[in-house]
């Protein structure tokens, strides 16, 4: 029988699998945790995620995945609050644009200076990811301490997530956002995501964030991660 | 100052653009259509659009842009006749198969016109057929439409595409197999019934016309971001 009580398949150390982790927190549904290596190409793996990916949330019987599809399903088949999208249909197109500005113009880059092996694509990598940083933040309304202003939302979830784990980039790449000027905002506003419970649930200790990306830094991650990654291609 | 009436950006050519106008036109909305020249990285085009691209909808004087996030905007702010269904599963299932098309679809289709080397078209191809096949399994069985009696999402992301697959034969001589035994039957008849719908005919352009305005991915010539993109095998903007 399918069971109403949600399932959350996720890898630990994954930033897109803490993306659905913390939107289930955030809501307070109860849900059971299952330890996953999406790289484990397994029949019953593929049973669950149909195309292999995670994080991927089993529910009644049904699976949903991809990252930013798993947030928007978690809000609205638990519409309780905290809403991790707005009522107006206006608001909803902007965290929608803002969350995909994120996947498109800021992860690519931070996975690129991670996994490009040359100073000249690092360095690039580096100035693309903090030029979309900063477009996101001067699309960050005023009042704070949020993207949309005073209310918390999936746009602070799809940066807050790898945002929470940008002295990685510093320790391998010397990656920093500056704590000035038109980055001002990113500081305040990563402490204080990173202090939200569901946050400090998630983030593992520093020295196996910092384990996990060695092999990306190093040239050695075979996984298919690293490749698209080397493509400017993420998931 | 009340502006009830979208302005639709757009260039006549473009498929992501197409799914938003198909879009408009499903939900009967009223709205004004202001061609633009996506090339010209003009200042005023720039504020109307930030990143230079169609379609941008702007409506109550703020854009929307990226063809999915204007369609779920349409459907949201003019909630007569639905383009997404209300479930929460429903709704995900539309955006996964969506984002199939973005992901799985879209980058062989310019590929293959795109590359110059035979093998690289061949493997284009090649992928074109295994994601359109998965993407027809994942078809509500009776349809005609993905998810069946009425038009929804996937339909509209997929349709411009669809409906330049001629070109692909014209070029590349791709072609999706026919024939009631074909695991593309199911894809066939969905492509029967887009292609029958007003909107699809209020929306395209003539064969000659899009013939003509492939020719410079083909011969290397496109300077689209889209064409640089897949020239340098890096993700879509």
């Amino acid at each position: 029988m399918a069971s109403d009580k949600p399932s959350l398949y996720t890898a630990w150390h994954s930033p897109f699998g803490w993306r659905a982790w913390i939107s289930l927190l955030e809501k307070g549904v109860e849900f059971d945790y299952h330890e996953t290596d999406p790289y484990e190409k397994s029949p019953e793996w593929f049973k669950i995620s149909p195309r292999g990916l995670a994080p991927c949330i089993r529910h009644k019987g049904k699976s949903v995945y991809e990252s930013t599809i798993c947030m928007e399903y978690i809000d609205e088949a638990w519409p309780c609050t905290p809403r991790l999208l707005p009522e107006d249909p206006y608001d909803r197109a902007y965290v929608r644009m803002w969350t995909d500005h994120v996947n498109k113009k800021i992860i690519p880059h931070i996975f690129g200076m991670i996994v490009h092996q040359t100073a000249t694509e690092q360095e690039k990598s580096k100035q693309d990811a903090l030029d979309g940083i900063a477009a996101y933040l001067e699309a960050m309304r005023d009042g704070g301490p949020y993207f949309l202003g005073q209310n918390f939302s999936m746009a602070d979830i799809a940066l807050g997530t790898f945002g929470s784990i940008f002295f990685c980039m510093e320790h391998y790449r010397g990656f920093k956002v500056p704590n000035e000027a038109k980055f001002v905002k990113f500081h305040d506003w990563i402490q204080t995501i990173v202090a939200r419970k569901s946050w400090q649930t998630v983030l593992p200790p520093r020295e196996q964030v910092l384990e996990d990306w060695r092999p990306y830094a190093e040239g050695v991650a075979q996984t298919e991660l690293a490749k698209a990654a080397k493509q400017g291609k993420t998931p | 100052m009340s502006d009830p009436k979208p302005k639709f950006y757009t260039s006549w050519f473009c498929p992501f653009a197409q799914r938003v106008w198909i879009a408009l036109l499903e939900k009967g909305i009223d709205f004004e259509y202001i061609e633009v020249d996506p090339y010209k990285k003009t200042p005023e085009w720039l504020s109307v659009s930030p990143r230079g691209l169609v379609p941008v909808l702007v409506h109550q004087g703020k854009s929307v842009y990226e063809s999915s996030i204007c369609i779920e905007y349409i459907d949201e702010e003019w909630p007569e006749n639905p383009i997404l269904p209300k479930a929460p599963y429903q709704r995900a299932y539309e955006r996964i198969w969506a984002d199939h098309i973005a992901k799985k679809i879209i980058p062989p289709f310019y590929a293959m016109l795109l590359k110059k080397e035979t093998e690289l078209q061949e493997n284009a191809k090649k992928e074109m057929l295994e994601q359109l096949l998965v993407l027809t399994k994942a078809m509500d069985p009776t349809g005609p439409y993905f998810a069946g009696s009425q038009v929804g999402l996937v339909d509209i992301m997929l349709a411009p595409f669809a409906i330049r697959f001629f070109i692909l034969k014209h070029y590349r001589g791709f072609q999706v197999p026919s024939g009631d035994e074909s695991p593309f039957a199911r894809f066939n008849k969905w492509y029967i019934a887009i292609k029958e719908r007003d909107s699809t005919g209020k929306t395209s352009a003539s064969d000659e016309e899009y013939i003509g305005i492939y020719k410079r991915y083909t011969d290397d010539t496109g300077q689209s971001l889209v064409a640089t993109a897949i020239r340098q095998g890096t993700a879509l903007p």
